[in-house]
């Protein structure tokens, strides 16, 4: 929607101006995974951001094969769907490259949000965006088109 | 209920009302048609509608049914594309219709309603990649 304008690369933080882009920044912490890595996030309670590199998700469906499903980049938030639900389905991910994660938990982006209304009005069109542009593309897998 | 109430106040549902506008479909009459370029939201508020999709073939696809309260056409709201799915009356419906530019203007001026909107519009974003992927994932 029309409403903000992209001002900062990270998808999350987008239509963040500067000063709202350091308080955010400053309760990020970081985690590494080397390429090739398999590893579960708590995306019910964080949500996380690709600093470097690439990952890709998937889940094993009713014979046990893992299915792909998605893969993100620099910049891109990572399976924020269970931010919103509470609910950690099997997840997994898979590093394609080494990649660096940055992770902002829930307690703390609500501690700003209460000093800055604006802040969660501006993350949560941020949101907005990033899920619908997955739901398209899973969409699009599930119709082959 | 209407959905998009869901998170919000007594108030900021007032508010929100200003800009509402009902419409009425016969049924089998396109509420949404694919390609369209309307950015609307809308709400079932009475009957049925159906979520109309084609496949690679052309063949239509009914892919989902919608009833009272159900939010649908908030992905074009959000994402500027043309619209990604028919939508059509499977029965007599009145739809509650949100004009994507006063909805817009309604957000900025109101940030505590339009946190609230768009964290809902999130909540069901999210429900709705959940099933898809569940169908995926089985597929």
């Amino acid at each position: 929607m029309n409403i903000f304008s992209r001002l900062q690369d990270n998808d999350l933080l987008k239509y963040l101006d500067e000063q709202e882009y350091r308080l955010v920044a400053a309760i990020a912490k970081e985690v590494r995974y080397k390429k090739n890595t398999v590893f579960h996030l708590a995306t019910e309670s964080n949500l996380y951001v690709i600093k470097q590199g690439k990952v890709a998700f998937f889940m094993y469906n009713h014979e046990n094969l893992p299915v792909f499903f998605d893969n993100v980049g620099a910049n891109e938030t990572i399976w924020e769907s269970a931010f919103f639900i509470q609910k950690s389905e099997n997840i997994h991910f898979h590093s394609m490259e080494d990649t660096q994660l940055l992770v902002y938990n829930k307690k703390d982006l609500e501690n700003i949000y209460a000093k800055e209304p604006i802040i969660h009005l501006k993350t949560q069109a941020a949101l907005n965006d990033s899920l619908c542009e997955k739901h398209i593309r899973l969409t699009q897998k599930l119709l082959g088109t | 209920m209407n959905k998009l109430y869901s998170c919000l106040n007594t108030e900021q549902i007032q508010k929100l009302q200003t800009i509402e506008r009902i419409k009425s479909f016969q049924p089998r009459e396109i509420i949404i048609a694919l390609g369209d370029r309307n950015r609307d939201i809308m709400v079932t508020n009475s009957g049925e509608v159906e979520i109309i999709s084609t496949d690679i073939y052309g063949n239509e696809i009914i892919i989902g049914i919608l009833s009272k309260g159900d939010i649908f056409g908030e992905m074009n709201f959000v994402i500027p594309l043309r619209r990604t799915a028919t939508i059509r009356s499977k029965t007599f419906a009145t739809i509650t219709c949100y004009p994507y530019q006063e909805l817009c203007q309604l957000l900025v001026q109101e940030h505590s309603l339009g946190t609230q909107l768009l964290k809902t519009i999130n909540e069901l974003q999210a429900q709705k990649m959940y099933e898809t992927l569940k169908k995926y994932i089985n597929s």
